[in-house]
């Protein structure tokens, strides 16, 4: 298993989301029940909370990437990526009712907020990516950085990723992907918590190396 | 523009709806990045992380006395670049801090339960704060980032 694809281009249903288009392994359902709609993915019962459908990839350092087809009125949706179980994870999601972008982890079921932004509201045909490599994660709307690098080693090993949905049967997903981004052992960067986006690079000068 | 160095709490229960976060987060600040290492039952390590905030939004810190200035007064508020804060700090030993406010910092670090007892009057600032950094990196990082440095207290 390597790289992963899924167009969705399948025959409706409202709890088979199935084999992906790719024709590798399943959609697992972690949590929720997941379906496909006029040729999109989409989480069906608008019930539950943390509902995730994944793929495995056996890669660990990998660019998720997913058209929102369709966003919601209480969109509540995004990527997840280095599943391990419903305790953990990490997320890279847009929130209507939080106004903005958010990127989680999530460890021993506790959640920790490692970046947000609220300028941005999201429109149909946006593509979120998470990319996680080695400690370095980016989250990105239609290829613009909006929240990292952030650092944070969170289950770095763990090779399943997919999609995310909070109670929200409206939003539907299009065009999801795992690229393997080769970064296997880069470096990391600095996560000190800064404002704005312009120091970021600088900051990574605080990690790694000997204190000089 | 200037910048300071400041460590922000971290607040929240570890629930979706309040998750664990800088504070910081809290006061509308759009594009950030942090470390904040938790234990393996998902809550904090450390119940602060290091914030390096641009004047704007000062004042907003410096009216919540949980957010604690680093380096005090001792860092002034000329900086405005980062190779500046760099510089200076680089520049600067414990050894220079006026001892009340040396051992001011020593409190502050090591009640947030940093280890500082490797620093000495002639570490720079700017090994202690990559200290910190570090700390908070082993945290995160899977195996931590192979630098076992660690600030201390004897000489602050």
């Amino acid at each position: 298993v390597s790289n992963r694809t899924d167009n969705f281009n399948r025959g409706d249903t409202s709890n088979a989301i199935g084999t992906p288009s790719d024709a590798g392994s399943d959609w697992v359902q972690s949590q929720g029940t997941w379906g496909i709609a006029s040729n999109t993915g989409y989480e069906s019962s608008a019930a539950g909370a943390q509902n995730i459908a994944q793929l495995e990839s056996s890669l660990a350092d990998v660019d998720t990437q997913v058209t929102l087809s369709l966003v919601g009125g209480s969109a509540d949706t995004g990527l997840v990526a280095r599943f391990a179980d419903t305790s953990n994870y990490l997320l890279w999601i847009y929130t209507v009712s939080a106004s903005g972008l958010r990127m989680f982890k999530v460890v021993g079921g506790s959640f920790t907020q490692l970046g947000s932004t609220s300028t941005y509201t999201a429109a149909n045909g946006d593509v979120l990516k998470f990319t996680v490599s080695s400690s370095t994660l980016n989250g990105y709307v239609n290829g613009a950085l909006k929240v990292g690098p952030q650092t944070d080693g969170a289950g770095a090993t763990n090779t399943k990723h997919g999609l995310r949905s909070f109670n929200d049967a409206a939003t539907r997903f299009d065009d999801f992907s795992i690229t393997n981004n080769g970064a296997a052992g880069g470096a990391t960067t600095a996560g000190i918590l800064l404002v704005p986006g312009n120091m970021r690079g600088n900051l990574g000068n605080l990690s790694g190396g000997h204190m000089q | 523009v200037g910048i300071r160095v400041y460590l922000s709490p971290i607040v929240g229960t570890g629930t979706y709806a309040n998750p664990y976060r800088a504070k910081a987060n809290d006061l509308g600040l759009q594009y950030s990045g942090e470390l904040v290492p938790n234990k393996p039952d998902g809550s904090p390590q450390f119940d602060c992380t290091v914030i390096a905030p641009f004047r704007a939004t000062w004042a907003l810190l410096d009216a919540d006395a949980t957010f604690e200035r680093l380096f005090d007064i001792d860092l002034p508020d000329s900086i405005n670049t980062w190779s500046e804060l760099k510089a200076f700090l680089q520049s600067k030993t414990v050894g220079d801090i006026p001892a009340l406010r040396r051992q001011a910092l020593n409190t502050r670090l090591t009640n947030h339960g940093f280890d500082t007892s490797q620093v000495t009057l002639a570490t720079t600032w700017w090994q202690v704060l990559r200290g910190m950094v570090q700390q908070l990196n082993n945290g995160v990082l899977p195996s931590g980032d192979g630098v076992g440095v660690a600030p201390s207290v004897a000489a602050l």
